[in-house]
């Protein structure tokens, strides 16, 4: 008997040692550093260097008084992946920027391109060459848990490694290398000179126009002319990242021991699906686009909206973002309401016809169902979130879109009247004489709580109007987006949430008839005709006509797709925190600062 | 296991009583049900059990709405005692946020649909999953342990090992995956008839079907594990060889000797096992793989109400107030079901 | 007692194998795959990806593999490697003079965590499911047990009606109210204990006792039921007919003997609660595994599948066998030999 409980508990201690076997998470994994520096004179001391800080909750009243420490959500769940070149989410995505600014960054204030990594740079005169002057000396740094300091990384002769256009070379074909798999390679790609058949595994990575010049100065090529060419360069995975690094601890690179990063922000500490900490980095010199950091320690929260509002309300959260069914109440609450902004969100949320299938292979029956939906009261009664009705699929947030134009003012989507009419046509040319003979339509849509209100909303607008009941089909996300990609379902939620920040993105790339996203099937050569001009024109008044045109022809002409709403993002924060709103969320931490 | 002594307690019954009773006539059902009828609990229980019961069938009737009538003028609104009931739902005229409607018996949810009706309707759902659960793994469980337990030998071994088998899986992970590959046929072009079938059926259920069927794959094997360790127990009573030896039929030795005494334990863990029912439906419908919407089931109705928990707590509180009663009602009247078929208090007070 | 172990041992691993390879083949069978997104990738990208995962290997070599690289340990020498000890569960350094390491289990990558592997999930996240859920047990019994007892001796009395009030209300409000409620009147409010978040003990209270509430209902029903039970014993009888008082006949024999039925329940619960609960983590922004139950299914994320549903089989065959080993010590009549 208690021999056998003697070999149980032993198995049971194995067990239990095997789990809590961490790997050996010292400094010395780092790549053959030695001598670290502190930090050089600056104006800020660098950071708490208080280690026993760890809970996020208590370190803004436990912390020096002279560190400027906040502590905020940053989305639900744990970030996918914060590699350059790797990661998914645009959540993730502003994490980056914190540790590897681009060439350029987008101004939140003019929308205009800036200078981050880049001193200036220069564009040939037919278009095609980009010259990038960077800016020089900047370290590779890492944060050192034993000093509680950041320092520079030293290369194995003990010189510090600066950030130089050869690694701004190996982080652009990084990421259009097939085998790193990079979910944005297909942005960057068709931008550069040889890079989409290297990138299709076709092409030889010789041939891709991307050269140091010399240690700060980096070239790259373009295929054509394109007016935001710029922009594309300055994207996701558009980034210098580190070799050396990457050599030696493979997937695991990104993990708080191991990364060397180079922006405003040093990573100080990742808890897996909890948080997040990142300190300043006293050695960026700061630029136009992203200067010093003036917040010592950003805490970030993977916790979701409703969790993180409960948080704010306790006196835990410096900011967060907020439900958007809990708007009424706090814009009644008299000390929560001046905390609270809506900032427009760059999503649209539009669900898409099949124009394969019956019956929305008729113009007018699509056009009945676009009409007999009232966007205002969707908004305005049902999801109360701060979301704004769409009448162009583009949101009027992005440079060069025709939404918020005159010509958007008159388009009106929603109109009994009008789809009762285009209803009885649509009948007509199918031969019917009645709703109840038309084929049983089926909405489907992924698991998400606030499709499955729109999608209710919409089955009660249709029956309303039309008389038409309509089947809803909830599905596993993941099956959802399996079954669109194999044939889209006869009505399904589409929308788009943007890679880059230009019409071309909403439009070319999803409805174009031979776009991987056009899961409704749509071909209108007119429509193809329309972006492809617009793609590569450069005189703006020209290609507002041509988006224009390119937008009647989706969401009125030819009702390819109902476009219901642009997202926003309603967020309350403290009132000692001044700060910058990112439409995207992609937020601008070093803009930010605390005032007493 | 002691043999029924009918006589036992006789002498403390009061004389009205005694006049009643004719015990060596009286069948194993009507004793049951005597000894049921005098548990208060049990009573109160099983009369709740049939309002809810009543409620659900008498839905169209009894709401003042359907369940789906959306009226997108009145959302999130709330008759005027709600908000006087909950503090913090301050109406609009007092500075607030909230709509009021007295049209609305409990209020009306984010689509301005009625909850009370809402309600009503979902304890179809609720119900039939706190029926339908039990009911499914006690006919797979009662078959496999009846089986294992009667058999013996290597079919008891593999039926076991099966069950410790399906022990051993996350219940909630083999759902979602049962759910999310049942579901794939949605919409589907070329499914095979049996699927197709299937597909229409769920969709007809309104989603429900698939939840049965993920529930009772997953839930079966406790009963198996109970039923045959009764029949174990049984088989080496003394009246049941008895009753072999003097030429009883299987099924007769099953109905008179091993049912009576499986079914005390088999029903209190089944009640035990319904607010697991209800909210691996619950579950469901929070990740929002439950019944299709619109319609309304208590636990999708208190997954999306608890998000509003703070600003609109009558979404959630009043279809969990329901989820509790129906629970409450189901646990008392499964004890008492239990005391009065357990076979050794069987004439006992 | 040895043959006892070894039969448990080769059962564990039937127990794995099959229940690893009946969930390989249904998350295949489910259609999407962990590249599956919003935004699907191209052609091309998918590809690769699926290459460098092996994915586009045939079915029954990707489970070899998996298996394989589960069970085979490795020596690896040469430099230190981050990536190596990330990706082995257990690393035992021999500290020569090639800095050897033996290695053994690498459970593979996760999809959706594209930087971490399952290995690092088990690490990282499985202690702190497993210290909640150690707390939510203590919740459990310290309030289920003496509920259970006092409405087994009180049988039929107001206070057993009261007691059992009590254990059916816990089961019966659902954590998705319990969790919100608790947070917003201890945390919001009365701002005495964090909403959300981990590391100190206070970060523990409101979710263990969420978690703990429920199943302590159900302890509670049992230790009533087991206890009325025993009660009508004819041992106890005797007990009692001996002279022994009350509380001793109470406690040295029934409790101990009702004990039995309670130990049987607990043990799939320990196994449960140890892993981690989705929805009390969510809500309460625990870093812990349940989750994984979770987004790894509808993320497809195979390999996170696969370990998460192998950690709750060994948990809960240890757990049975612990369960078993108690059972020999509450009742000495049985044997497994």
């Amino acid at each position: 008997m208690y021999k056998v409980l003697r070999v149980l508990s032993t198995l049971i201690v194995i067990v239990v040692l095997a789990v809590a076997c961490t790997p050996q998470a010292a400094p010395t994994t780092a790549p053959a550093d030695t001598s670290p520096t502190t930090a050089p004179a600056q104006p800020a001391a660098p950071t708490t260097a208080a280690p026993a800080a760890e809970s996020p909750t208590e370190a803004p009243a436990e912390a020096p008084a002279a560190a400027k420490v906040i502590s905020g959500q940053m989305g639900a769940n744990d970030p996918r992946s914060i590699d350059p070149q790797r990661a998914v989410d645009t959540r993730d995505w502003g994490l980056v920027n914190q540790f590897f600014p681009s060439m350029a960054i987008q101004s939140l204030k003019t929308g205009e391109l800036e200078p981050a990594m880049a001193k200036d740079w220069k564009v040939s005169d037919d278009g095609l060459t980009f010259t990038f002057h960077m800016l020089e000396q900047v370290p590779w740094v890492r944060y050192n848990a034993d000093t509680g300091a950041v320092e520079e990384v030293k290369d194995d002769s003990g010189a510090t490694r600066y950030v130089t256009a050869k690694d701004f070379v190996f982080g652009f074909m990084r990421a259009l290398n097939p085998e790193t798999g990079s979910p944005a390679a297909y942005m960057l790609a068709p931008y550069i000179k040889g890079a989409t058949e290297y990138n299709a595994g076709t092409g030889k990575a010789e041939d891709v126009a991307i050269r140091a010049v010399d240690d700060y100065t980096f070239e790259v090529i373009a295929p054509e002319k394109v007016g935001f060419t710029l922009a594309i360069y300055s994207i996701i995975n558009a980034k210098a990242t580190p070799e050396w690094d990457i050599t030696a601890n493979a997937d695991a690179w990104t993990e708080p021991e191991n990364i060397n990063s180079y922006g405003p922000y040093a990573m100080k500490g990742w808890e897996h699906e909890a948080t997040m900490t990142l300190v300043k980095n006293p050695f960026w010199p700061g630029n136009t686009g992203i200067p010093q950091a003036k917040i010592d320690e950003v805490n970030l929260k993977f916790i979701d909206e409703v969790v993180g509002l409960r948080d704010f309300e306790a006196g835990t959260l410096d900011w967060t973002l907020v439900p958007g069914d809990q708007i009424a109440r706090i814009e009644s609450d008299p000390n929560l309401s001046p905390l609270l902004k809506v900032v427009p969100g760059v999503c649209i949320q539009a669900w898409n016809f099949n124009t394969t299938k019956p019956p929305f292979d008729n113009v007018h029956i699509r056009r009945a169902f676009n009409y007999a939906v009232d966007r205002q009261s969707l908004v305005d009664n049902v999801l109360v979130g701060g979301q704004t009705a769409a009448v162009f699929y583009t949101p009027p947030g992005v440079p060069g879109a025709p939404s918020g134009t005159d010509a958007a003012k008159q388009v009106q989507l929603f109109n009994a009247d009008k789809a009762k009419e285009e209803l009885a046509l649509g009948l007509a040319d199918l031969g019917l004489t009645s709703v109840d003979q038309l084929p049983k339509v089926t909405v489907e849509f992924g698991n998400a709580a606030e499709l499955n209100a729109v999608a209710q909303t919409l089955q009660a607008m249709w029956l309303e109007t039309l008389g038409v009941q309509v089947d809803l089909a909830q599905i596993d996300n993941t099956v959802y987006w399996s079954k669109q990609e194999e044939d889209g379902g006869q009505i399904h939620r589409g929308g788009w949430c943007p890679d880059y920040n230009d019409p071309n993105n909403y439009l070319r790339d999803v409805y174009r008839s031979d776009s991987i996203y056009n899961y409704g099937k749509w071909n209108n050569p007119e429509f193809d005709k329309a972006i492809d001009e617009a793609r590569v024109e450069t005189d703006p008044a020209k290609r507002l006509a041509l988006y224009t045109q390119a937008e009647t022809l989706l969401s009125v002409t030819d009702s390819a797709t109902m476009v219901l709403y642009y997202t926003g993002r309603p967020q309350v924060t403290k009132p000692t925190l001044q700060r910058s709103y990112s439409p995207a969320g992609t937020e601008y931490f070093w803009e930010w600062d605390l005032t007493e | 296991m002691n043999s029924p002594t009918p006589a036992a307690n006789i002498t403390q019954l009061t004389d009205a009583e005694q006049a009643l009773l004719h015990p060596k006539s009286r069948s194993m059902t009507q004793d049951a049900l005597l000894r049921l009828s005098r548990n208060r609990a049990a009573v109160l229980g099983g009369i709740v059990v049939i309002i809810n019961i009543l409620m659900a069938l008498l839905a169209p009737t009894l709401a003042p709405r359907k369940f789906d009538q959306v009226s997108f003028t009145n959302t999130n609104s709330a008759p005027e005692w709600v908000t006087k009931v909950f503090p913090g739902m301050k109406p609009r005229d007092a500075g607030g946020y909230v709509k009021v409607n007295n049209d609305y018996l409990l209020g009306a949810d984010k689509l301005g649909r009625d909850l009370f009706s809402r309600i009503l309707y979902g304890s179809r759902i609720s119900i039939s999953v706190a029926i339908v659960g039990p009911v499914i793994s006690i006919l797979i469980g009662f078959l496999v342990g009846l089986v294992a337990g009667y058999k013996g030998g290597w079919v008891d071994n593999i039926l076991m090992r099966l069950v410790d088998i399906m022990y051993a899986f996350p219940t909630m992970l083999l759902i979602i995956l049962f759910m999310a590959f049942f579901r794939a046929g949605v919409g589907g072009d070329n499914p095979g008839p049996l699927v197709a079938f299937l597909t229409k059926l769920d969709a007809n259920m309104g989603g429900l079907l698939f939840i049965f069927v993920g529930i009772g794959l997953t839930a079966w094997m406790g009963a198996a594990r109970l039923v045959r360790g009764q029949v174990l127990v049984a088989r080496e009573l003394e009246y049941v060889n008895a009753a072999r030896m003097i030429g009883a039929k299987p099924g007769r030795i099953i109905l008179r000797h091993i049912l009576p005494n499986v079914i005390g334990p088999l029903i209190i863990t089944e009640t035990m096992a319904i607010p697991s029912y209800i909210s691996y439906e619950a579950f469901l419908s929070f990740i929002g793989l439950g019944v299709n919407p619109p319609t309304p089931s208590w636990g999708g109705m208190i997954a999306e109400g608890a998000l509003l928990i703070q600003n609109y707590p009558n979404q959630a509180i009043f279809p969990a107030l329901a989820l509790f009663l129906l629970i409450f009602s189901f646990n008392f009247l499964g004890d008492g079901l239990r005391d009065a078929l357990d076979p050794t208090l069987r004439g006992s007070e | 007692m040895g043959k006892f172990i070894l039969r448990r041992v080769m059962w564990m691993f039937l127990v794995l194998f099959v229940v690893s390879l009946v969930t390989f083949l249904l998350m295949h069978a489910v259609p999407g795959g962990p590249f599956t997104a919003e935004k699907r990738l191209p052609a091309a990208t998918l590809k690769q990806l699926e290459a460098k995962y092996n994915l586009d290997a045939p079915l029954h070599i990707q489970y070899l593999t998996y298996v394989r690289d589960i069970m085979v340990p490795t020596i690896t020498s040469g430099k230190k490697s981050s990536a190596l000890d990330h990706k082995y569960l257990i690393n035992i350094p021999l500290n020569d003079a090639q800095n050897r390491v033996i290695r053994w289990m690498d459970f593979g990558p996760s999809f959706r965590n594209i930087n971490r592997t399952v290995s690092d999930i088990f690490r990282d996240n499985l202690p702190v499911s497993m210290r909640l859920g150690a707390a939510a047990l203590v919740v459990t019994l310290t309030i289920g047990l003496p509920l259970g007892v006092i409405s087994g001796l009180k049988r039929n009395t107001p206070i057993d009606y009261a007691a059992m009030a009590v254990a059916v209300m816990g089961v019966s409000v659902p954590v998705i109210i319990m969790g919100p409620v608790l947070q917003y009147a201890l945390g919001v409010q009365a701002k005495i204990l964090p909403v959300s978040g981990w590391g100190d003990f206070k970060h523990l209270i409101l979710p263990a006792f969420a978690l703990g509430i429920a199943d302590s209902a159900l302890v509670a029903r049992l230790t009533r039921a087991s206890l009325l039970e025993v009660l009508s014993k004819d041992y106890i009888r005797t007990a009692r007919a001996k002279g022994l008082a009350e509380r001793v006949v109470v406690l040295r024999h029934a409790l101990r003997n009702s004990l039995i039925p309670i130990i049987t329940v607990i043990g799939p619960m320990i196994a449960y609660i140890l892993t981690g609960t989705f929805v009390v983590e969510t809500i309460f922004g625990i870093p812990g595994m349940g989750r994984f139950f979770v987004t790894s299914v509808s993320g497809r994320d195979y390999p996170v599948i696969m370990g998460t549903v192998l950690l709750f089989a060994i948990f809960l065959v240890l757990a049975n066998t612990l369960v078993d080993i108690v059972y020999i010590w509450l009742d000495p009549r049985i044997t497994y030999e």
